[in-house]
């Protein structure tokens, strides 16, 4: 079996793991600042949630396609239930650092952990 | 046997194929949400190898219909659609350097990866936003080793049908 790979293999493989390093870099490299939950539904940010600022548990809701469940506790949010058929959702478990993500494909909804800055209410003049 | 049969049997065989990998839980072996072995991928090598373009596109598209009517709903479809065409797309391009450059190891690497970017191009089209790429970058490692097991069936797959050389296509 192996002595049938061929050069071109060995380059598919490297160009696989150079895609994947150049994903993480654009899309998954953890930025700095207060980890900031964005609920997008259909392109729209429709809730910002400053995860360490969030002391008691939060649940948020959705009813328009599926009933989805998105709950926040301890710094960490996840989709806690959804009647979506594929339960990706779910299964993703829980994120709590800037740059991961979770979906729901079916219900349109993502959420995007992001770095912001928790200091901007203070403005040096 | 007719090539109108065998297209038939090849659809019938994908999509067993696919409803199987929805019972065998991939997930407890490896945690990722949404990971699939990607067996169908075997027929449309197949497909590739030994019938043509064409019918590897239309057994492909069928395949995903006939899934999605079964066992799924509009977005599964739109998903499956894209991940299946981007997958044979790089395959078909790869083809030509088969024994030369490749093997079918690397051939099927690179399709199961362009499943994966194809999957996640329709994710952010029904998203509207590109943040669930990062979920990219763990599916992609995933993908060699995915990529890697149907290579190994389908090589063994290959070896015995050259060998029984039942297949004498009209």
């Amino acid at each position: 079996m192996v002595k049938k790979l061929k050069v071109g293999d060995l380059i598919i493989f490297v160009t696989i793991l150079i895609a994947t390093v150049i994903n993480f870099v654009i899309f998954a490299y953890p930025t700095q600042g207060a980890p900031t939950a964005e609920i997008i539904k259909n392109g729209k940010v429709i809730q910002k949630i400053k995860l360490n600022e969030v002391k008691k548990r939060m649940e948020i809701r959705d009813n328009d396609k599926y009933h989805v469940l998105i709950a926040v506790e301890n710094g960490k949010i996840h989709f806690e239930e959804s009647d979506c058929p594929d339960q990706v959702c779910v299964q993703t478990g829980w994120i709590s650092r800037p740059g991961q993500s979770a979906a729901c494909v079916p219900a349109g909804i993502l959420i995007k952990i992001v770095g912001e800055d928790s200091d901007t209410d203070i403005i040096l003049r | 046997m007719k090539k109108t049969i065998l297209n038939g049997i090849l659809i019938s065989l994908a999509m067993i194929l696919s409803y199987m990998e929805r019972l065998f839980p991939v997930a407890l072996f490896i945690p990722l949400p949404g990971i699939k072995l990607g067996l169908a991928n075997i027929v449309t090598l197949f497909a590739l190898f030994y019938l043509n373009i064409p019918s590897a596109v239309a057994i492909n598209i069928i395949r995903c219909i006939l899934v999605a009517l079964l066992f799924g709903n509009i977005t599964s479809l739109l998903f499956s659609v894209f991940g299946a065409l981007s997958a044979l797309l790089v395959m078909a391009l790869l083809k030509p350097g088969y024994g030369k450059y490749f093997s079918l190891m690397g051939i099927s690497m690179a399709g199961a990866a362009a499943h994966n970017v194809g999957q996640m191009i329709a994710a952010s089209i029904i998203l509207k936003d590109t943040g669930i790429f990062s979920y990219l970058t763990i599916l992609l490692i995933g993908s060699i080793f995915t990529g890697l097991l149907t290579a190994i069936v389908a090589s063994n797959l290959f070896a015995h049908i050259n060998k029984l050389n039942f297949l004498e296509i009209e």
